[in-house]
């Protein structure tokens, strides 16, 4: 394995998937600069670092944001690119551009003033589920059962009063089994897949649901491949449901996670991530 | 050696490296090492709103 660039690791915090790329890039004998997205500064003009690829670990989709875009206008390459991260880190566009590209998707509607959200609803139907632009790990997702809640949750929405809560993300609840799946994919490759268990409505891992390996079949993979081609590409984790008519794409995660994906299918993914870097650094 | 700020438990450095985080064995307080040499620990940031994936 070339060893002739160095690899910048942007991060906030060093979990185990962030420890399991520095070792996999230790074992190749790749250099790496470790870029915490607490202490760096970007001047216009670049200075003070030696990275030619920058792999983005933050966990921060505003820091992720302006840091690539920065680490791009210095000419250096990053996985994944700033396109790909402003696209996924934001459910709307990225709705958008999966169904431009034909990608099964629940049903899908977006108001822009709670009065609008609450039509939204009604056109969905309940039960609905609600969620902001920008935000993670089930995080402030709401599931509405009825008109009433809707314009409880609405209303809270309103109070919290920050821009994110005042666009409103309106998705069909898709009756679905107590699982989603989770398909990894580096490159042109699906490296690992796993089912998420939960009898909470959102399967998110962080949310402590259980995970068990899962061999894809071809229409899986086919359909994966397909939406991570659809944003742009790169290291990405697309998340599927099994809903009544067949597989739909319901996220697609910039910088995912793979603690509990490498423990359910022993796949070291990280190894696979430094090797797409390498390769991409070689172009 | 440092100690958790939660609850004193005494932590040894192991194999942590700078910027881990990991819980804390007695009180399960998420805590990040802020420095190797020396040894220091403090609690670990809190989840901002755009945090995620």
């Amino acid at each position: 394995m070339s060893n002739a660039f160095t690899l910048g690791v942007f991060y906030t915090v060093i979990r185990p998937e962030e420890k399991w790329i520095l070792e996999a890039a230790a074992n190749r004998g790749i250099p790496v600069e470790r870029l915490h997205d607490e202490e760096v500064t970007f001047p216009l003009v670049r200075n003070g670092f030696k990275a030619d690829l920058v792999l983005n670990r933050s966990v921060s989709h505003s820091r992720s944001l302006y840091a690539l875009r920065f680490f791009e206008h210095y000419g250096v390459p990053t996985v994944n690119p700033y396109d790909v991260v402003s696209l996924c880190g934001d459910k709307v566009f990225a709705s958008l551009r999966l169904a431009e590209a034909g990608i099964p998707t629940p049903r899908t509607v977006v108001a822009l003033t709670p009065e609008a959200a609450l039509k939204a609803l009604d056109e969905v139907g309940y039960p609905a589920v609600l969620k902001p632009p920008v935000g993670s790990w089930g995080r402030l997702m709401a599931k509405v059962d009825d008109r009433e809640e809707a314009e409880q949750i609405i209303e809270h929405k309103t109070a919290l009063g920050s821009p994110n809560h005042s666009i409103f993300y309106v998705q069909e609840y898709i009756e679905k089994p107590e699982r989603d799946l989770r398909v990894f994919v580096v490159g042109d490759e699906v490296v690992a897949a796993m089912y998420r268990y939960s009898s909470d409505w959102r399967t998110n891992a962080a949310r402590g649901g259980s995970a068990e390996a899962l061999e894809p079949t071809p229409e899986l993979s086919e359909l994966a491949l397909k939406a991570a081609a659809a944003v742009g590409g790169g290291v990405l984790a697309v998340d599927l449901m099994e809903s009544p008519g067949g597989l739909v794409v319901h996220e697609v995660n910039p910088t995912p996670e793979f603690k509990a994906l490498t423990g359910a299918t022993g796949i070291d993914v990280a190894e696979k991530i430094v090797d797409y870097v390498a390769e991409v650094a070689k172009r | 050696m440092s100690e958790c700020p939660e609850c004193g438990r005494a932590i040894e450095k192991r194999d942590l490296i700078e910027g881990e985080i990991f819980p804390c064995p007695d009180c399960g307080m998420e805590l990040e090492v802020t420095s190797v040499e020396p040894f220091k620990i403090a609690a670990a940031p809190r989840e901002a709103e755009d945090w995620g994936e």
